[in-house]
């Protein structure tokens, strides 16, 4: 600690690395004139492009590489070698497999008596949050745990410093967020000194006090960030988000990808040489984001930046953005957000299948390997019957598929919407649409956005709002009402240990009818081990209760014996997450030179996971309404209204479906444990909905929930709930 | 809608996100089943079955049937010859193969270790590493005359090349970071061997242990034959010779087949240690 007031932790200068080349004579050079210094006690990320140096920059700090010439001075000496006061973490992980959790976490402590190291581990293994698994060996733990136990080795050597090399590359989005999150509680609990090497700009501004942001290669320190944040940091905040926008401007990619080749930059943050060079990376994962300042196909009519703006790319506007790509139609993508981002509504239906077929897009999610899902199963609270849907029973649909599949939706979503940019659509992330802009003549005629702190404005001949619950257009035209039917509310999270019953349905969606009215939980699987479980109630329901999420939840679980007893080993991953999916319909779906797509338009409590097929269906509709309307070149309303009654038929199908679901269950768990009553839901349960003619069950529902009500003696007559409609 | 936040809040105690994987469960948890027994008992019964009928169809006199050497087993254990004789080759395999083990596994360590010291070595290893024992036996012979030694020298000769190999390769795959890690904990050049490059490298030198002593095995019984007057190579050869009892001859074979499988299974039993499983992920 003597060194803490006197000198920099960690002083880098005019550092040079250059490696031999294929030929001799051409030696690569890989870090030009590298300068930096880092505080004792800081939090400090190094980011920078796949491939830019900076891992062999904290491998040269950290003595295990000898730099080409120029100094590195950590705490007042010249590093020569590895040394044990400064302990790395290596993103492939180099906790000893031969070793228990317990035995590496006091591989550095050989020297301290054996309680002392007895202690020293018990401390570390708890900060951690390994606790109980002393004596598991590596094998035995996932990634995320891996790297847990060696983050406590690092600690329990005492360092004045730790260096950090990706050390959650290869985890999960989830696994990271909480990583990261458990790593800050552990540096404000412990102060060391830590550089932290990272790709993503979202963790460096979640984790460091300051971001060096490396230029390619071979890489400088091209800017510093200061992240004067307070912590826990807030990843919906302004401060973030600005922060982050900086990050990515310094880094040239500013959002901006792809095509164009115009450096002519609007941005005063991007310098230029940083622009230009990032430009002409190979990287090997394709980046989403594209640009807007130069689109290469010029618009029609003069100063258009594109002939249609879709706003929000979840699935109906990533969807809706490859139909366009493919009919040729320039467009831009606009997404507040960065993906992956986090959302619910995990699990998919057949139709969406057809539309994946559409856009090429089927062969991505087979490759993806999200768990496939064969069918749903239904259990009421009253007894344990299990009554299963098979798709390959319903076959109609004349897809050659038997299965849908079941997504982690952060992915799910980016991965639609890389593919949409695959087929040419032009993405910009990060941009928050503040309105939508009308001319004189009420037609739309472009969008005022918000990215990096600054306003600006593009102009288009339509606005398609897929910004998904949001409702962007809808607010700001005041169009939407509540649909007082549906005021549902959700609590969920992932699970692991969940039991998922017998192996044949193990993979199947599982709906559990609890006792209250509306009430019912799905059982999710996400992947082999995690699974999604979440309580869908009446909003009232949990306003009543007035308990915290945790005991709200096990309450609800414990009155489904089944239920309860598969849960009764599962573990919650991370924070409960509650929202209120209150249903709505907006009074147009499509006006002048604009429409709505997906939920933007209309949200119905998707107890079928009817959601993302919903979104994708519309998508499908509109693209087929806007590729007709521009080839006519007439925008106006009337031009759409095919699309908003095929689309209002569908939702609306699908609303009284739920309503009639909900007002009397044993009907619908009667009907489909029966193969004829199945076979009548065929077109349903595959989200097929969009013609009311085949969908006869309906009326024979409402007929029988009558009948039911109108005899008190009836079995059922007490499972009716209060609603009619 | 971003409703994730980095808070580490009091509520959210670091539980790990994960439960242990299932990884090496599956083989540990060995499933009995029915047919695990049964399929191979049957294969073998099956097998006994032919033999009998073939023997019994073709007339011979002069080859056994399977209850002669049932018989045969039974007569070699009244005698006391067959536990002198298993013995005998017990010994000699412990023996040669001991003394390969506890030369083989240094020398491969360090000539993985050196670099220099693998390039003057490797060449000389690959020429002798293809001759097959059997072609030593004469100068075996000469050397040793027919006392134990020359079929210990035999056995010696070649166990210590796989294990060798095995071993000069189990340290060039180490993983660098386990290396690197090490050298990050200030470890001496003593302590790196003992506590990291020797653990990591055990799991292939395991395997290179299991397969010399597979060619151990084949290779006492053929130095029997020849270079000594007791164990089962020699009780198979005596048999022939000293009247055509080919039943004793056809015991003797399934002896060394028995004793082979149990000396693989005890070998297979290390691999499943805590120490080394790591090593055998994928099987």
């Amino acid at each position: 600690m003597n060194s803490r007031s006197n000198h920099p932790a960690i002083s880098v200068r005019d550092l040079w690395m250059s490696f031999p080349g294929q030929r001799a004579g051409q030696p690569i050079l890989v870090l030009e004139r590298v300068n930096l210094e880092v505080k004792p006690g800081e939090f400090v990320c190094l980011v920078g492009p796949s491939g830019c140096g900076k891992s062999t920059l904290l491998n040269i700090v950290g003595g295990f590489l000898r730099p080409t010439r120029g100094d590195v001075i950590v705490e007042g000496e010249p590093v020569r070698h590895p040394d044990p006061r400064r302990i790395f973490v290596f993103q492939e992980n180099g906790v000893f497999p031969w070793l228990n959790v317990e035995e590496n976490i006091g591989f550095g402590l050989l020297a301290k008596s054996p309680a002392e190291r007895h202690r020293l581990v018990a401390h570390y293994l708890a900060m951690v949050g390994l606790g109980g698994f002393e004596r598991a060996y590596p094998r035995e733990l996932s990634g995320g745990m891996r790297q847990r136990a060696e983050i406590a080795r690092a600690l329990a050597a005492n360092p004045e410093i730790i260096y950090m090399d990706e050390p959650f590359g290869a985890l999960d989005f989830i696994t990271r967020l909480k990583m990261r999150a458990d790593l800050t509680r552990i540096w404000q609990t412990e102060k060391k000194t830590v550089l932290f090497v990272t790709h993503d700009i979202e963790e460096a501004v979640q984790l460091a006090d300051r971001v060096l942001v490396m230029s390619q290669r071979p890489a400088t320190i091209q800017t510093v960030i200061n992240v004067p944040l307070p912590r826990p940091r807030d990843l919906d905040s302004p401060g973030y988000l600005a922060t982050r926008d900086r990050i990515f401007a310094a880094m040239g990619m500013s959002l901006r990808i792809g095509e164009s080749a115009d450096p002519g930059d609007d941005n005063p943050n991007s310098p230029r040489g940083g622009a230009s060079r990032s430009r002409s990376t190979s990287e090997a994962k394709p980046p989403p984001q594209s640009s807007v300042s130069a689109p290469d196909a010029s618009p029609p009519a003069g100063k258009l930046d594109a002939q249609v703006i879709i706003i929000g790319a979840g699935p109906a506007g990533s969807t809706l953005a490859a139909y366009l790509a493919r009919a040729g139609i320039h467009h831009l993508l606009l997404d507040q957000s960065v993906h992956p981002r986090p959302h619910v509504g995990e699990s998919l239906v057949c139709s969406t299948t057809r539309i994946f077929q559409d856009i090429d897009f089927l062969p991505v999610m087979e490759q993806a390997q999200f768990v496939r899902k064969y069918g749903a199963v239904w259990t009421h609270w009253a007894d344990e019957q299990q009554r299963v849907i098979r798709f390959r029973e319903i076959p109609e649909l004349g897809l050659a598929q038997d299965y849908t599949y079941h997504v982690d939706r952060g992915r799910f979503d980016q991965l639609l919407l890389q593919h949409a940019a695959r087929q040419g659509s032009q993405v910009l992330e990060g941009a928050r649409v503040e309105r939508v802009e009308f001319g004189s003549d009420g037609l739309a005629t472009g969008v005022r956005l918000r990215q990096h702190g600054q306003e600006r404005a593009l102009r288009c001949q339509l606005v398609a709002d897929a910004s998904g619950r949001g409702t962007l257009l809808g607010s700001q035209l005041r169009l939407k009402r509540n649909d007082s039917l549906f005021h549902q509310f959700a609590v969920h999270n992932w699970f692991e240990g969940v039991d998922r019953g017998p192996a044949e349905t193990a993979d199947y969606i599982h709906i559990h009818v609890l006792p209250l009215p509306r009430a019912w939980v799905w059982l999710i699987p996400i992947d082999p081990t995690i699974t999604s479980v979440g309580i869908v109630t009446e909003g009232a329901d949990f306003a009543r209760g007035n308990m915290p999420v945790e005991d709200f939840f096990a309450r609800h679980v414990a009155s489904h014996p089944l239920l309860a007893r598969r849960m009764a080993r599962a573990r919650p991953i991370h924070e409960f997450s509650r929202e209120g999916n209150y249903s709505y319909v907006m009074d147009r779906f499509a006006g002048n030179g604009w429409l709505l797509v997906g939920d933007a338009a209309r949200f119905v409590d998707p107890v079928f996971s009817s959601g993302v097929s919903v979104a994708m269906e519309s998508a499908r509709r509109a693209a087929e309404a806007i590729i007709r309307a521009l080839a006519r070149n007439d925008l106006a309303a009337a031009a759409f209204a095919g699309y908003e009654r095929a689309v209002r038929a569908g939702v609306d199908i699908w609303r009284e479906f739920i309503l009639r679901y909900y007002q009397l269950p044993p009907l619908f768990l009667d009907l489909i444990s029966r193969p004829d009553g199945r076979r009548q839901l065929t077109q349903l349960l595959q989200g097929d909905v969009y013609d009311r003619a085949s969908v006869p069950i309906l009326e024979q529902m409402g007929a029988t929930i009558r009948a039911v009500s109108d005899d008190p003696n009836h079995p059922w007559h007490p499972h009716l709930s209060g609603h009619d409609h | 809608m971003n409703t994730l936040s980095n808070q580490p809040g009091p509520a959210s105690s670091p539980s790990p996100e994960a439960e242990r994987e299932p990884a090496g469960a599956p083989a540990s948890r060995a499933s009995w089943s029915p047919a695990k027994f049964v399929l191979p008992f049957s294969v073998a019964t099956l097998f006994l079955l032919l033999w009998d009928a073939g023997v019994r169809l073709s007339g011979s006199d002069l080859f056994p049937k399977p209850i002669d050497v049932v018989r045969g087993i039974v007569e070699l254990i009244q005698e006391g010859l067959l536990l002198k004789y298993v013995v005998a080759s017990l010994f000699r395999v412990t023996s040669g193969f001991t003394l390969a083990v506890l030369v083989g596994v240094p020398f491969g360590l360090v000539l993985g270790w050196y670099s220099r010291a693998f390039q003057a070595f490797n060449p000389m290893i690959q020429i002798f590493r293809p001759i097959s024992p059997i072609a030593w036996i004469p100068v075996a012979i000469l050397w040793f005359g027919v006392s134990d030694a020359a079929p210990i020298f035999l056995i010696f000769l070649a166990s210590v090349f796989p294990i060798t190999v095995s071993a000069i390769a189990a340290v060039q795959n180490m993983q660098p970071v386990y290396l690197r890690a090490a050298r990050n904990f200030g470890l001496s050049r003593a302590q790196l061997f003992r506590r990291v490059v020797f653990p990591a490298c055990l799991p292939q030198v395991l395997t290179g242990i299991r397969i010399a002593l597979g060619v151990a095995w084949l290779v006492v019984v053929a130095a029997e034959m020849i270079a000594v007057n007791s164990g089962l190579g020699y009780l198979i050869i005596d048999a022939r010779n000293a009247g055509k009892r080919y039943d004793l001859v056809v015991a003797g074979m399934v002896m060394i087949g028995l004793i082979g499988l149990a000396l693989d299974l005890c070998v297979r039993r290390l691999e499943k240690f805590d120490e080394v499983r790591w090593g055998y992920a994928n099987r």
